[in-house]
């Protein structure tokens, strides 16, 4: 059975591909160009990149205070950044205060430190509803916070981008950077979920 | 009332946010043909960012909303290609045809273009840019988001218009985004990040929430009577 869905892929299938071939034609794009673009969100960039950020920042207070400051130029110490995060800004979660990041007039998103957005993140549902049922939206995520905890919800309106340093785990005093990383999932620096347990 | 399809912000309706477990990145081979079609004709200088979001928010409200991201992207990387003149709405017609028919399309290698895109992503760094001007207002100051009436692609959302908060930071100076779709150059304005108390922004908003939006100068003004909070 054809769904509406389906034939939508399969006319945006047809269409890119007239698009590209006209592009590639003009001197504007090349095969080689599309195959970066997919190793490159596809396989390199991805949510290990904030990860590192937010591990780096657990286990070293300057660096967290550089990160605090300039977050752009601290990520870079790692090697991490470039398109779509030029001007990033890391907002920490404390005990009294959760952070939460949404784009309501389109998707805008850290590329550089999260990889491409997940669907949900680009979802009219999140989009309308961040603002102004936060806690709602984080039950939906299983994330469910304290009555007096503080909610702050960035919008990202404008050329920033915004990252969460969630709150590190309690019993995590011994990991090592990497062991850590691997507990800041990527809902975590949107602020939809926290930094997981580590296996006991 | 304008249509903004876009400003999603605080509408009613919305059911449940779905989330996929174990998404993909892509979901489809054309989504990173999209991606990479539209970072090439934008650094190529054929459009602009602000540009490219306004061939998406042109979109009439229904078609906003069941596109879906990459088919709301391929739109407007069409949209402006033909604006910009890389091809006509013939020529495309002509080529989905071709392409439908089983006609094989010359191979398209060039290492320069690859180049320049991984160049892109990788080594994207901040500009610089002056605005002109010192900031007008500062950390603390309380602010109004101003009532922009008919503007259809503004980046101040209807939820923050005509209402009170206060500049929590002060950014650099960021083209406006205005002026730049209009293709009226790069003017550089300073970037208020303002916080709203969500009750200030909805009577059913959550008492212990703020929401911070990132506003543009010309998008904000000082609230006669009070100065600096």
């Amino acid at each position: 059975m054809t769904t509406g869905k389906d034939e939508g892929d399969r006319y945006a299938a047809l269409r890119t591909r007239a698009i590209e071939s006209l592009l590639i034609e003009k001197g504007l794009l090349s095969e080689q160009a599309v195959d970066v673009v997919v190793e490159a969100y596809g396989s390199d960039i991805g949510p290990l990149h904030g990860a590192r950020v937010v591990a780096r920042a657990w286990s070293d207070p300057q660096f967290k205070g550089r990160l605090l400051k300039d977050a752009t130029a601290a990520s870079r110490e790692l090697g991490v950044g470039g398109f779509v995060s030029e001007y990033v800004r890391a907002v920490e979660n404390t005990e009294g205060q959760h952070n939460l990041v949404v784009c309501t007039l389109c998707s805008c998103y850290p590329w550089g430190l999260l990889g491409l957005p997940p669907a949900w993140y680009k979802s009219p549902e999140y989009r309308a509803r961040a603002v102004r049922e936060p806690r709602a939206v984080l039950r939906e995520f299983g994330v469910e916070l304290p009555d007096e905890t503080e909610i702050r919800i960035w919008d990202s309106s404008a050329d920033l981008r915004y990252i969460v340093i969630p709150r590190r785990p309690e019993g995590t005093d011994g990991l090592a950077e990497d062991e850590l990383a691997a507990l800041v999932t990527r809902e975590s620096m949107i602020g939809t979920g926290l930094a997981r347990q580590p296996v006991a | 009332m304008t249509v903004r399809p876009q400003d999603l912000g605080g509408r009613r309706g919305f059911g449940p946010v779905q989330i996929e477990q174990g998404e993909p990145v892509f979901h489809a081979d054309w989504e990173a043909s999209v991606i990479a079609g539209i970072l090439a004709t934008i650094s190529a200088g054929l459009y602009n960012v602000d540009q490219f979001r306004e061939g998406i928010d042109e979109l009439e409200p229904l078609s906003y909303l069941t596109l879906g991201y990459y088919r709301r992207w391929l739109h407007t990387l069409e949209v402006n290609c033909m604006q910009s003149g890389v091809f006509t709405a013939e020529e495309l017609e002509a080529r989905i045809q071709a392409i439908a028919s089983g006609e094989r399309m010359p191979p398209g290698a060039n290492d320069e273009i690859a180049d320049g895109l991984r160049a892109l992503i990788y080594e994207s760094a901040p500009v610089a840019r002056s605005a002109g001007s010192p900031p007008a207002f500062a950390v603390g100051d309380a602010v109004r988001g101003r009532v922009l009436e008919g503007a259809r692609h503004s980046r101040i959302p209807l939820y923050a218009q005509g209402r009170r908060g206060v500049v929590i930071m002060v950014h650099p100076a960021f083209p406006d985004p205005d002026r730049s779709r209009r293709g009226e150059g790069e003017h550089a304005e300073h970037v208020y990040s303002v916080s709203f108390a969500g009750r200030e922004l909805w009577p059913d908003a959550d008492e212990r929430s703020a929401i911070v939006v990132d506003l543009w100068e010309s998008y904000v003004e000082s609230i006669p009577g009070e100065g600096a909070a």
